[in-house]
């Protein structure tokens, strides 16, 4: 991630430089292409505007000559003798037409015509005269030019009238004529191209000069017009001269060259030199990041550092520096807090942690747990067999098998009691809890542990499994007590009475009053033997075979009411008790021997002064439910109250009052069974209340939640 | 409808003498004719009623077995177990009689198959009574499947 930054950085501004320099090559380049051209257009125009002028004044020059020459032989009395003389024409003039036609430098005709016309005598190659318009010129007396054209090309013929010798002798005229190839022939340069353009009254002629030229091709021409003489007048005579596409082409062509190169060259050049500029410039920002980064995803925090320099870069560098510089030390100061805070907790609490990296195979140990083990933090080396040397030889292989499954993933953490042997050589019970850690990929990376000296709780809890088998093994004694006695205790009483009352029986007739007595006694003694068993057989049942559930407390009541109809109906006794009864938690059976003793009491020790009245009432407290039974009964006395509820416990002679004095003591039993309190309120003489109080049914839901 | 019996054959399997003389003297008092074979334990109890062994050889096929489950040696319970998982036998009522409420002794002697469970009263007479409705229902009252 650090290098795409910087990378990226110098990258930017190389290609920022380079296109800036590409720009500025471009476009000086097209302006010095357009200028230069320009230039070696302007240069390539005057170059032929002079070559151009050159060969006009070439051509002007030959025109001259000949014209100079013209107007001498017309002027020779050889010429006028000749119209008239045959003879001195042949002799005398012909010679002077041959000169005239050899003298100028290019093939040139000429011939003597006369007043018609025609020619009287001639030298060149061509033929020269036998025209209407040379007539004219002799009938006019002017001299007249005439362009035609001939199967070599333009020719350009011109007639002098030339009077007769002597007065009354007939007139005739001079003609030569000149094929403007010819001309042109004489003009034409070494090199280059041109054309000599004639134009007479709206026809143009024109012929090549030198080389032949591609006209449509030429991409530049100058022309100038070639000075004629008088005799020529009506006439238009120019050269035009045009360059080769070479001679623009070329040096453009090299113009170009030389400019992509250059531009090339600076381009590559400005790359090259950005590019270095670029990373040496973002030397220091790719410093300063990948001190950044280091800071913000490493795991160890960067070093201080400073920056050399005074441009912004540098100040943010400073000011990075000194923000590293800060959280460094609030990092450890936070640190060295937190280590504090968590090796007091450990040592409070007892329990020490360690960190176990996988993949470096590194533990780090704290202070407690290292403690645990009464190991020197200073000469341990933390590690797996470090902690493993301090495990019970016969605990090593269970718990590093439950560890490897946490390692391995197969287990998100581990709760296991082993022994140890401490480094003092102590055995001791500890507890190790890990927990596994797994990384990206899912994998366990690291696991967190704790450890914990269990010793004194294990040896509590040895206590306690002691103390709860011997409690169950004396419960489960009782239980086989309380059936033993329940059927081997009373099976002789049983057959005791049963006996006495066949015996009385059998000697009835002989019994005097005293011996029957004594058997009443045996007979009454084995009854209540027998009833203080059961009662005390229902005693010891209470809690121990109980099944608790929701109780219908007014069922429970009937239930009680009903077994105690008998004795109700005895004693005439009014019961109220209200319609809505509660449903509670506790045993049915439990209930309603709760209801039957406390109501059986209330009816039993009525007052022989009043008619027995007991109200039965109820009443929510929140909590729990308060009940009540209350009588008119004969009252307890104060000093007695608290007895009532112990077991066997009377209060009243046995021919007062019969009972076993167990009732209460299992009322007592069943309520506190159920977290309950049960106590009287009485008055002697006035009546007596027992009250009970019963927790309210817990609903499943917050079972566990309430006390 | 096969004739109506005349005399009746009682199991009483009970090692109290005292025991065994209230019932005796209970179904002496009733209205049948009843011949009481008493045995003190299991095995007897066994060998009597798959005729084992010289003395019981001609032992009849009681028409009911009251049965104590305090014993010595196998307790009631197992006799009784014994007697309702043997096919020639589980046809024969048996009345456990004890001394014992315990609902544990209640529920294992129903659920071993007992007939009737009765608890000794603690009166003679009552005791009587219950010997006397005990003959009532089985013989008069009851149809066994033979």
């Amino acid at each position: 991630m650090v290098r795409l930054i910087t990378t990226r950085l110098s990258y930017k501004v190389a290609v920022g430089a380079s296109a800036l320099t590409l720009f500025v090559v471009l476009v000086t380049g097209s302006a010095a292409y357009v200028v230069m051209s320009s230039l070696i257009r302007g240069q390539a125009s005057s170059l032929l505007q002079a070559e151009a002028g050159m060969r006009a004044e070439k051509i002007a020059d030959l025109l001259d000559g000949v014209t100079a020459n013209f107007r001498t032989l017309a002027a020779n009395p050889v010429v006028a003798d000749g119209l008239a003389d045959g003879g001195a024409r042949e002799l005398y003039l012909k010679p002077l037409l041959r000169n005239f036609a050899e003298v100028n430098r290019l093939p040139i005709s000429v011939a003597l015509c006369d007043v018609k016309g025609r020619p009287l005598v001639a030298a060149g190659d061509a033929a020269v005269g036998a025209d209407h318009w040379v007539e004219e010129a002799v009938a006019t007396g002017r001299a007249r030019t005439r362009v035609g054209v001939e199967r070599g090309g333009p020719v350009l013929t011109v007639a002098e009238p030339v009077a007769g010798a002597g007065p009354g002798a007939a007139p005739g005229a001079l003609v030569y004529r000149i094929a403007l190839a010819d001309l042109g022939r004489r003009a034409a340069a070494p090199s280059g191209g041109g054309e000599l353009i004639l134009r007479d009254h709206g026809a143009v002629y024109s012929v090549d000069l030198g080389r032949r030229n591609r006209k449509a091709g030429l991409p530049l021409a100058s022309e100038a017009d070639v000075r004629l003489p008088d005799i020529l007048g009506g006439i238009r005579l120019s050269v035009l001269v045009g360059a080769e596409a070479d001679m623009l082409d070329i040096p453009l062509a090299r113009l170009t060259s030389a400019f992509v190169a250059i531009g090339l060259g600076t381009t590559l050049l400005v790359i090259l030199v950005s590019a270095v500029l670029g990373q040496r410039l973002t030397a220091t920002v790719r410093q300063l990041s990948a001190a950044a980064s280091g800071y913000a995803f490493g795991r160890d925090a960067p070093g201080a550092f400073r920056v050399m320099g005074d441009d912004e870069i540098a100040r943010l560098g400073e000011a990075f520096a000194g923000m590293v510089e800060r959280l460094n030390r609030a990092y450890k100061d936070l640190e060295r807090h937190s280590q504090t805070v968590l090796s007091n907790a450990e040592r409070v609490a007892q329990v020490g942690s360690a960190v176990w990296d996988l993949g470096s195979g590194r533990q780090v140990w704290s202070d407690q747990f290292h403690a645990v083990l009464a190991l020197d933090p200073a000469d341990t080396q933390p590690g797996e067999s470090a902690f493993f040397d301090r495990v019970h030889p016969d605990d090593r292989t269970r718990l590093s098998a439950a560890l490897d499954g946490v390692m391995s993933g197969v287990a998100a953490r581990l709760t296991e009691d082993f022994r140890i042997v401490r480094a003092d050589g102590v055995e001791r019970f500890a507890q190790l809890r890990a927990q596994a850690s797994p990384g990206d990929d899912g994998h366990v990376v690291r696991v967190d542990l704790t450890l914990q000296d269990i010793t004194d709780r294990k040896h509590m809890e040895e206590k306690l499994d002691a103390l709860v088998s011997e409690l169950r093994r004396s419960n489960e004694e009782l239980e086989q007590f309380a059936y033993v006695a329940s059927h081997d205790l009373r099976q002789p009483l049983r057959v005791v009475g049963s006996y006495v009352t066949l015996i009385e029986e059998a000697i009835e007739d002989k019994l005097d009053p005293e011996t029957r007595e004594f058997m009443d006694f045996i007979r009454d003694g084995v009854r209540r033997m027998d009833l203080l068993i059961t009662d005390l057989l229902a005693y010891s049942r209470v809690g121990r075979t109980s099944r608790d559930g929701p109780v219908d407390t007014g069922r429970a009541l009937d239930l009680a009411l009903m077994d105690l109809q008998v004795e109700i109906d005895e004693a005439r006794a009014a019961v109220e008790h209200p319609d809505r009864m509660p449903v509670v938690l506790g045993d049915a059976g439990e209930m309603t021997r709760l209801f039957q003793n406390l109501v059986g009491n209330a009816v039993k020790y009525r007052s022989p002064e009043r008619r027995s009245h007991v109200t039965i009432g109820c009443l929510d407290e929140g909590g729990g439910w308060h009940f009540w039974v209350r009588d008119n009964g004969i009252g307890i006395p104060p000093e007695h109250a608290d007895r009532v509820f112990g077991i066997f416990q009377r209060l009243h002679a046995r021919d007062e009052y019969e009972g076993t004095g167990i009732g209460l003591a299992i009322c007592k039993k069943v309520v506190e069974r159920q977290g309950g309190r049960i106590w009287i309120e009485t008055r002697a003489g006035e009546g007596t209340t027992f009250h009970f109080t019963w927790p309210k049914m817990r609903r499943s839901s917050e079972a566990g939640s309430s006390p | 409808m096969r004739p109506p019996k005349t005399s009746f054959d009682i199991l009483l399997v009970e090692d109290d003498p005292g025991d065994a003389g209230l019932v005796r003297i209970a179904v002496r008092k009733g209205p049948h004719h009843v011949t009481i074979h008493h045995v003190k334990d299991g095995d007897e109890a066994m060998a009597f009623l798959r005729r084992a062994g010289g003395d019981f050889a001609q032992a009849p096929r009681p028409d009911i077995m009251l049965l104590d489950l305090n014993l010595p040696g196998r307790s009631g319970h197992e006799i009784l177990e014994e007697v309702k998982s043997d096919t020639d036998l589980r046809k024969i009522p048996v009345v456990v009689l004890s001394t014992s409420e315990a609902e544990r002794d209640v529920l294992r002697a129903y659920q071993a198959g007992a007939n009737s469970f009765v608890s000794k009263p603690m009166d003679v007479e009552d005791f009587t009574r219950a010997i006397h409705s005990i003959e009532n229902y089985w013989f008069e009252v009851a149809q066994l499947p033979r």
